[in-house]
């Protein structure tokens, strides 16, 4: 997977492409802390470019969501489509982050 | 003396009349001429005011009824263009009666990738075109969430989300919906601010009562949200009854409810094939002429066992690839192939190889994921779920399985992966097997299928099995508990019409 982080209209975005996996979970570790480092009060995950996404990556973005929370920033889901949507909205996601 | 103000006047002939005759009228009355031709014309100006009262109301009533009816032909064609098609399953009979403002009720019908039969019924309430409209927000869901196979469960709770959402606040939608297994012969049910629906046996009594118990759609927050199915395992013969409240509610010339009462005696003693008919005689009798004030609908879902059989999942016995297009790969992956392959893409690489599967990568990905990160971490590196639940447990499991991964000198992962044709219709079968002692996956499943509405996305652990569950048509596992099969559903057979 591949990983970058920006400051887009005062917000920290990480986009993500490719696979999101175990293998990705260095890369996205430090993505996270990068993100939450930055002064924004948001963190959006871009999914658009994400071709394949499992349950170790639902517990990745867990993971970035109690760190966002301690540093009293929300947590956005954007741009998940196809299979990773789905995946997404059978794991009741929509309750825990805000998705558009 | 007539006097003006009680004249009903019709037109201008009549005006003229009236005057003339006051003309004509004996000397002695003239006196009074200027008071009569007042009269008159305020006569005429309440006519007139009248009459543009009249064309407004024509007019926009003419303009409500041709809104509703384009409302309710978008809704049933637009939003479902094989509407028809689908409410002519022949395990359904149905009877509807649209009141003249159009009270709001809507049935839906659709068959997921296995067989089970969904059926909706909604009520919008309220009528007329703001009733069609709110019930917009669920109807597309519930076509497009039944041909992907989603469960009741998760397909009720996406509808109350799409209808909190998008209907203002204080506008909801009652809500029924049915699914019919045929195959494991269970009937669920979820009941939100609809009448209560019920079983009945081959002779047409009631056995077994789903009343409402839920809000209806678009009333609670998803937190608070119950989307629990109620569920029957039914026996062949016996038939669901779904009605609307318009039904229950239709006045009578006295004024009394057809009501449960009604309905139960119409229904009592009758063959499956007469109930429809002998309700909606019962109803006519009832109301005798008189105008319904809401839609009545009256559904009936036959329950038979049986349909169409998948094949046995996890058979140990091998199939035979006896349909031309059916195809088969096993791979066998040993301790050291688990420590330097990246095994998932592999798998997925030659899967895609297949036609019928190389569109459906998206869901072999996660199936083929899961299944195999479950065989290694569980079965062949023993790592225990209740590590992740600590605060850096993402991070202490994961050095810990880098770390066991790089000693590892035994243990196995066989996968294979398998076309199957049965019926006309093809199926995916995979297993995964690991070497590990087992666990007790088939009470796992029992216990995430319970969850699976209430708390899902706060589960440490059993996500992954949650998802692929989600995702296939049938998922078992074998005794021993390290061995499991999923069949994954890949639509009708077209390799034969070619």
């Amino acid at each position: 997977m591949h990983t970058n982080v920006t400051n887009h209209d005062g917000k920290a975005v990480i986009v993500l492409q490719g696979r999101f996996d175990f293998n990705a979970h260095r890369e996205f570790r430090e993505a996270v802390d990068l993100a939450v480092k930055d002064g924004a009060g948001e963190v959006q995950v871009d999914l658009g470019g994400v071709d394949y996404l499992d349950s170790s990556a639902l517990g990745m973005l867990l993971m970035l969501r109690d760190k966002a929370k301690s540093a009293g920033k929300e947590v956005v889901l954007a741009n998940a489509r196809g299979t990773v949507k789905q995946v997404i909205d059978i794991a009741n996601f929509g309750k825990l982050f805000a998705l558009i | 003396m007539t006097r003006p103000a009680d004249v009903m006047v019709e037109d201008w002939a009549d005006v003229m009349r009236e005057i003339r005759r006051a003309v004509d009228a004996a000397p002695d009355e003239n006196a009074m001429l200027p008071v009569r031709v007042a009269a008159l014309a305020r006569l005429l100006d309440a006519q007139r005011e009248a009459e543009t009262h009249r064309l407004k109301v024509g007019r926009y009533q003419a303009a409500e009824e041709e809104d509703q009816r384009i409302a309710r032909h978008l809704i049933e064609h637009q939003l479902s263009p094989d509407h028809a098609r689908h409410l002519d399953d022949p395990a359904i009979q149905y009877w509807r009666r649209s009141c003249t403002r159009l009270g709001g009720d809507m049935l839906s019908v659709g068959r997921a990738p296995d067989g089970t039969l969904h059926v909706m019924l909604a009520d919008a309430g309220g009528g007329g075109l703001s009733a069609y409209v709110c019930l917009l927000p669920i109807i597309a869901p519930f076509y497009r969430m039944t041909e992907k196979g989603f469960p009741l469960a998760t397909i009720v709770r996406e509808l109350n989300h799409k209808a909190r959402h998008a209907l203002p606040a204080g506008r909801h939608v009652a809500a029924q919906l049915v699914a019919v297994d045929q195959r494991e012969g269970i009937l669920g049910i979820w009941n939100g601010g609809m009448p209560t629906a019920f079983v009945l046996d081959g002779f047409g009594h009631h056995f077994q009562e789903f009343p409402l118990r839920h809000a209806p759609l678009g009333k609670l927050d998803d937190a608070d949200f119950d989307g629990r199915i109620e569920q029957h395992a039914f026996a062949s013969g016996e038939q669901v009854v779904m009605i609307s409240d318009g039904l229950i509610e239709a006045r009578g010339t006295g004024g009394e409810r057809f009501g449960e009462g009604g309905l139960a005696d119409a229904l009592v003693g009758l063959p499956r094939s007469k109930r429809r008919d002998e309700v909606v005689a019962a109803l006519a009798a009832h109301l005798q002429g008189h105008e319904p004030d809401d839609d009545m609908t009256l559904v009936l879902i036959d329950c038979e066992q049986g349909g169409k059989a998948l094949p046995a999942p996890a058979s140990v016995k091998q199939r035979k690839l006896r349909h031309p297009g059916n195809w088969r790969f096993d791979l066998h992956l040993g301790a050291n192939e688990l420590g330097n392959l990246d095994v998932v893409p592999l798998l997925l690489d030659v899967a895609g190889r297949f036609d019928s599967a190389r569109t459906r990568s998206g869901e072999l990905f996660v199936i083929l994921s899961e299944l195999f990160n479950n065989a290694l971490d569980h079965g062949v590196l023993r790592l225990d779920s209740r590590l992740k639940v600590s605060a850096d447990g993402m991070e202490t499991w994961l050095l810990l399985r880098e770390e066991r991964l790089a000693q590892l000198d035994h243990g196995e992962i066989r996968f294979s992966v398998e076309q199957l044709v049965e019926a006309d219709h093809v199926w995916l079968r995979i297993r995964c097997r690991d070497s590990g002692p087992g666990f007790d996956g088939n009470a796992m499943l029992e216990r995430l299928k319970m969850t699976t509405d209430q708390a899902s996305h706060a589960l440490p652990f059993g996500r992954g099995l949650m998802l692929v569950h989600s995702l296939v048509q049938r998922m078992e596992y074998s005794d021993v508990g390290n061995e499991v099969a999923v069949l994954l559903s890949l639509g009708e057979d077209i390799s034969t019409r070619r």
